[in-house]
């Protein structure tokens, strides 16, 4: 039995000067986000756990929240918010494309605590449906930088990777299941030894073990780009190779290098993810702030063929890469009796009243 | 600077030795000091002296950019970091060592300092067992009847004799890695890039 006080494992919550400063940075990514013209969808709390299996696969199934209804269905605490504008977008049907929303909201996710994650976050991003255009990736890219830029954060660091670059590799190898999962995990920890052991015990050309064990370092500038053309022969990694350089020079063109980064051993969420995969980092902050990418089987599990691409930080961390908002100095006029309070209300003055004791 | 986490203890010496080969060189009372931070005489690194388990956590959450850590706590912690090398250094083996007489008893108890890897590895055997978790002299368990058998490292297996205890199964090899946090991999890229190829010289 938990004391009356007693908080539940995961939640936080937020007074005085700290949920001001979270209004203030949602309502500077609220404003970027409608700037660039993209619509508010809000989204329910609760749906079938189901949805979130399509999307997710069972991985998440395991951390979600989920409880059954009354005619037995089971229902989830939503895990993640881009299935559900997925399912939204799906269930509107024929929209103007391309279609551009943003959203944000809790979610939640039954997991051990581990850095700058609690079981309850707060996620804001947006989602671009219905383009398979690199401009969409581009467009999305800077609204998130831009977003990022007026909340406070000026050093973002943004190393972009593309799905098809390993999955090109794997097809090339034609690797089984299992061999593929242990290198994805190796290139995952950027674990070049691993590799070389994993490759020793296989029977490949000098050439390629000397590739593979390359594969973890292939993240910097612009310049692993020229290195991977190098090295990659198959088709699939080769386009890849090509998107990201047109997205890296064009962002470069604009005058945002600094920002973007290439690393093609980004592997994470490889089954959700179809081209463009992203994180966002910060000097100041040792794990992501938030990230995103391209998605196009996503709404095609609700039944309608889409391409997307998107992306979402987490408020959480977002201000934990930001310094320590000022305690606002805030002005207020008294009012001495309610008559008074309510004239100078219409006048919009911000008062307190002072009513006797 | 890159701040890197060194773990005090059975391979800090290895770990000193390893980064001077590397031309990244302590302080020379490193091993008697009692600071908890030391810079390298060049300042382009800056020690901080932890506990073992410790290193992978000041790692991921990126208190320190890198940091040299045993694979027998990287796989009790699974921490989310990089691990690009293996330093070849502090090697030992992770054992099941139980009683010289050992018999497997009907219910099985195990003492260790490694609960996740332990209980993991008798769950993949489909055996049920009861875990006790100790933080250290695992060794005694046997001898005073609070577990049968014990989980823990060895490097000579002298603490393992001198408790009468013997090894029954080997469940990994350990070596020390090299590892780097996540954001500061991107955000430290030249840093690490630098610190990367002094090692990989050296091993190679």
């Amino acid at each position: 039995m938990q004391k009356p006080r007693t908080l539940a494992p995961g939640v936080q919550y937020f007074t005085g000067a700290q949920s001001k400063n979270r209004r203030i940075l949602l309502e500077r990514l609220r404003a970027v986000f409608e700037g660039w013209s993209y619509r508010e969808v809000m989204l329910p709390v609760i749906d079938y756990a189901h949805s979130f299996h399509l999307a997710l696969g069972p991985e998440l199934e395991k951390r979600m929240y989920s409880f059954v209804d009354r005619d037995g269905s089971l229902l989830a605490l939503r895990p993640d918010l881009t299935t559900l504008v997925a399912k939204v977008v799906a269930a509107q049907g024929k929209a103007e494309m391309p279609l551009r929303l943003w959203y944000d909201g809790e979610v939640f996710r039954y997991e051990d605590p581990k850095a700058g994650q609690q079981r309850e976050f707060y996620q804001a991003g947006i989602e671009l449906f219905g383009s398979s255009s690199v401009s969409a990736e581009i467009e999305v890219l800077l609204v998130m930088l831009e977003a990022l830029d007026c909340a406070g954060l000026r050093n973002a660091i943004v190393p972009l990777g593309h799905a098809e670059f390993f999955a090109g590799i794997v097809e090339a190898l034609s690797l089984s299941d299992e061999d593929r999962l242990t290198l994805k995990n190796l290139i995952d920890h950027k674990d070049s030894w691993g590799i070389g052991q994993m490759i020793s015990a296989m029977d490949l050309s000098p050439a390629k073990e000397e590739f593979l064990q390359a594969l973890p370092r292939l993240a910097g500038g612009r310049e692993v780009l020229d290195r991977a053309e190098r090295v990659v022969q198959n088709q699939k990694s080769r386009q890849a190779l090509d998107r990201l350089a047109t997205i890296h020079d064009e962002l470069s063109s604009l005058g945002l290098e600094r920002h973007f980064l290439i690393d093609l051993a980004e592997v994470r969420n490889l089954d959700y993810y179809t081209g463009l995969i992203f994180k966002v980092y910060s000097e100041s902050l040792g794990f992501e702030i938030g990230g995103g990418g391209r998605y196009d089987s996503l709404a095609e599990k609700f039944g309608v063929s889409l391409p997307a691409v998107g992306f979402s930080v987490s408020l959480e961390r977002l201000v934990a890469a930001l310094s320590p908002a000022a305690p606002e100095e805030s002005q207020c006029e008294q009012a001495s009796n309610f008559e008074q309070a309510r004239r100078m209300r219409k006048e919009h003055k911000r008062i307190r009243v002072e009513w006797p004791s | 600077m890159i701040i890197m986490a060194l773990p005090k203890g059975r391979i800090f010496g290895a770990c000193v030795e390893f980064l001077a080969r590397c031309g990244i060189e302590l302080p020379p009372d490193a091993a008697s000091t009692r600071k908890l931070r030391l810079a390298s005489g060049d300042h382009r690194y800056q020690f901080i002296l932890v506990k073992p388990i410790d290193v992978p956590i000041y790692v991921e959450y990126g208190a320190a950019d890198a940091g040299i850590c045993g694979t027998d706590i990287l796989r009790e912690v699974l921490p989310d970091v990089h691990q690009p090398l293996d330093l070849q250094i502090g090697r030992c083996r992770m054992v099941l060592a139980g009683k010289a007489d050992d018999h497997e008893p009907p219910s099985l108890r195990i003492a260790t300092k490694y609960p996740r890897i332990t209980e993991d590895f008798f769950r993949n055997q489909g055996k049920a067992v009861e875990v006790i978790p100790l933080s250290g002299s695992v060794e005694l368990a046997p001898a005073l009847g609070l577990a049968e058998r014990v989980v823990d490292l060895v490097e000579t297996g002298n603490t393992l004799r001198e408790n009468g205890l013997i090894v029954l199964e080997e469940i990994m090899q350990c070596t020390a890695r090299l590892i780097i946090n996540r954001a500061g991999f991107h955000t430290k890229r030249s840093e690490i890039g630098g610190l990367l190829e002094s090692m990989e010289k050296q091993l190679s």
